[in-house]
């Protein structure tokens, strides 16, 4: 038996977030038949930003219900004080999430896993995309408060600037919803309409009402969205798809719905039918975590107990995923996958054109050297407030 | 949350980032250094100045009894060694009631020893990286809280790397301050002792450039190791000592044979050349003599010449 804690984090944006996550891991395990086998134990971390509290109850798990892993909803900043926990117990941490933001330091530690959706490697290859497509090179940066506080801002940004793009105008969107206007980008997008070109990053209900307001603007002068992985959210693009954009929306993301591969198949079929919800981000990152959980499983016999040993092994396997494929980077024990370029044309009807050179991207997004001077950043776990 | 009253024992700026991490969460219930070591009194009389915690100086004498009553008298419940010279005892070790623990400027157990920064770089290492262990009676062989690498650049001098050093034991700091306050125990490994290396004091000789066996790359990195605290990398020529504080790659060596340490153009158009064992040249920027810091080229004007010799 192996037991696994599981703390989970819940959002206001999102209810379901905590539960497509868990309904992922849990179908996982039993499509790959060792559901009975594994105990699991969950427990809530509010936004996941209190360190006290999800440092207690992480230690708790391991001291008091003896976990042999412990799969952590929070990101990365917050995961760090853990490792050493982890380490001395010789416990595996599996920390999940969005991967809007990446780590300082890309030294791994020796028991911990960070499984990710990659959302800054995606909006990285976006900003180059926008940068290296286009003959005007300049650029619009319209971003909401919230997003800005995370590392995908930066990689988008960067990324567009290193492949020669230039930004024209910034613009940050009000933290309050109530506040949400685009009205001084409007005013710059008249002066300046031989921009076409907007790098977005938007999520949530400001992702809903940013299509709102862009729309006309978009219509009038013939802009070109490139788009965070959360403007192409499946939630949000299927229920309202046809009132947000009728102009050209694009960008990078991890999985879609209308993916064509063995893993995706079956992870709709089962997971839509058992847990009778349309699957999206969340449940896609708690069914490969389920797949990372099995192969833990698997691994962890009476005769190898050896957590180092056990992340080993798994960074030698190539896992079937609704994204196509997943791996474990050996060097950094980061996951990741494909990332499909997603154009739509019109009323928002997502096509999937084609694949980055995806194991050449991560390569490149793994060695940047650590964020030079001082960063600042929202703390708590992304999609979490 | 638990109570985290520490008491840190420093000796060497390198300290400051991390000291200051516990400073800002109001954790520190004293900071010692030694009374010998006034640019230590100064930066933290500095740093301590309207915090309200005390700056005390131990002495080589008699530090035993100090450090046992400023533990007493500070109610310390964790010890921190930061860089502090003198051995803390079994029976001070227990003392606080969650022991000491100490911040080793380099990679345990592979890099024991007083100087670790100077040893990572004179074994050509890739990586340097902080250490924060629990202080047992050995010197730097407790168990391991948390470790953290860096990749050495070529460029790195012993200053450069003690720097990124420091501000990666400010992030370590910040890590144990939440273990100590938020955890039930103090995580750790203990060492691999089949790994373990102590390096003493490097002398003279290590800090000599051997031309007759060093390749080019090994005598910048020892040139870079010794800049800026011991001015350069030692070596002679005509019996006069100097210093190569920096120096750099230039190519590769395609001329008529010639001992290694030949000189091969010293101007200021080419700079000071030097031919290195593995046929390779080295442009010397800059040195250290008794007479001042220089541009390589400058020894021309002290007679210095192409076809002369360093030893």
């Amino acid at each position: 038996m192996l037991r696994i804690g599981i703390l989970l984090p819940r959002s206001t944006l999102f209810p379901s977030l905590g539960l497509d996550i868990l309904n992922g891991l849990k179908e996982q395990l039993k499509q790959q038949q060792v559901f009975d086998d594994i105990k699991l134990v969950t427990d809530n971390i509010g936004f996941g930003i209190e360190e006290q509290e999800i440092y207690t109850k992480a230690e708790k798990m391991l001291l008091q219900d003896d976990a042999d892993v412990v799969i952590l909803c929070a990101d990365t900043g917050i995961t760090e004080m853990l490792q050493p926990l982890f380490t001395a117990t010789n416990k595996i941490l599996l920390v999940v999430n969005f991967g809007a933001n990446f780590p300082q330091n890309w030294e791994p530690a020796p028991t911990s896993i960070i499984h990710s959706l990659n959302f800054c490697q995606h909006a990285g290859i976006t900003g180059k995309l926008a940068a290296e497509e286009n003959e005007n090179k300049e650029a619009v940066n319209v971003i909401s408060y919230y997003d800005g506080g995370y590392r995908q801002c930066y990689c988008m940004l960067t990324a567009h600037q290193s492949a020669g793009g230039v930004p024209a105008f910034n613009y940050i969107t009000s933290i309050r919803l109530d506040d949400f206007t685009l009205e001084p980008l409007a005013v710059f997008i008249r002066e300046r309409p031989d921009i076409k070109n907007l790098l977005c990053l938007f999520s949530g209900d400001h992702a809903e009402r940013f299509y709102n307001e862009i729309a006309p603007l978009q219509k009038e002068f013939d802009l070109c969205l490139y788009v965070s992985p959360m403007l192409l959210e499946p939630s949000l693009i299927q229920s309202r798809g046809e009132t947000l954009s009728t102009g050209e929306v694009k960008g990078y993301i991890p999985w879609h719905a209308s993916l064509d591969n063995e893993g995706n198949n079956e992870f709709l079929k089962l997971f839509s039918g058992a847990a009778g919800r349309q699957a999206n981000y969340f449940s896609v990152l708690g069914w490969e975590a389920g797949s990372i959980v099995a192969e833990i499983y698997r691994q962890h016999g009476p005769g190898n107990s050896n957590a180092t040993d056990v992340i080993a092994s798994l960074t030698r396997i190539t896992f079937k995923s609704p994204r196509g494929w997943l791996k474990i980077d050996p060097a950094t024990l980061h996951s990741y996958g494909p990332s499909y370029l997603a154009r739509c044309r019109n009323n928002m009807d997502i096509t999937i054109e084609s694949e980055a050179n995806s194991e050449e991207e991560w390569r490149s997004f793994a060695s940047q050297k650590t964020l030079k001077g001082e960063a600042s950043g929202w703390r708590n776990t992304y999609l979490c407030i | 949350m638990n109570e985290v009253k520490a008491l840190i024992l420093c000796n060497s700026p390198i300290a400051i980032p991390g000291i200051k991490e516990f400073l800002f969460y109001n954790k520190v219930a004293a900071i010692a250094t030694t009374r010998r070591n006034k640019e230590m009194q100064h930066i933290l009389g500095q740093l301590l100045k309207d915090t309200g915690v005390p700056l005390l100086q131990f002495d080589n004498k008699d530090y035993k009894e100090q450090l046992t009553g400023a533990i007493r008298e500070y109610d310390v419940n964790v010890g921190l060694l930061m860089t502090f010279p003198f051995i803390i005892t079994k029976e001070i070790l227990e003392l606080p009631a969650k022991g000491f623990i100490n911040f080793h400027y380099g990679l345990l157990p592979g890099c024991r020893g007083p100087q670790p920064i100077l040893r990572h770089l004179l074994n050509n290492d890739k990586e340097a990286g902080i250490t924060v262990h629990k202080v047992d009676e050995g010197i730097d062989t407790g168990p391991i809280i948390m470790q953290e690498k860096i990749t050495i650049e070529e460029t790195d001098t012993y200053g450069i790397l003690q720097s990124k050093l420091a501000f990666l034991a400010a992030k370590q700091a910040t890590n144990l301050l939440k273990i100590l306050s938020y955890g039930q125990i103090i995580p750790a490994i203990p060492q691999n002792e089949e790994k373990a290396v102590y390096y003493e004091m490097p002398g003279a000789t290590e800090l000599t450039i051997n031309w007759n066996k060093m390749p080019a790359r090994e005598i910048v990195r020892m040139a870079n190791a010794c800049n800026p605290w011991n001015k350069g990398a030692g070596t002679s020529i005509n019996d006069w000592g100097i210093g190569i504080t920096e120096a750099e790659l230039a190519g590769s060596y395609e001329g008529k044979e010639k001992e290694p340490g030949t000189i091969i153009a010293c101007d200021i158009t080419k700079g000071l050349l030097v031919k290195t064992v593995d046929d390779k040249l080295l442009r010397i920027n800059i040195v250290y003599t008794n007479e001042g810091y220089f541009s390589g080229s400058r020894l021309a004007s002290f007679g210095i010449e192409v076809d002369m010799i360093f030893k």
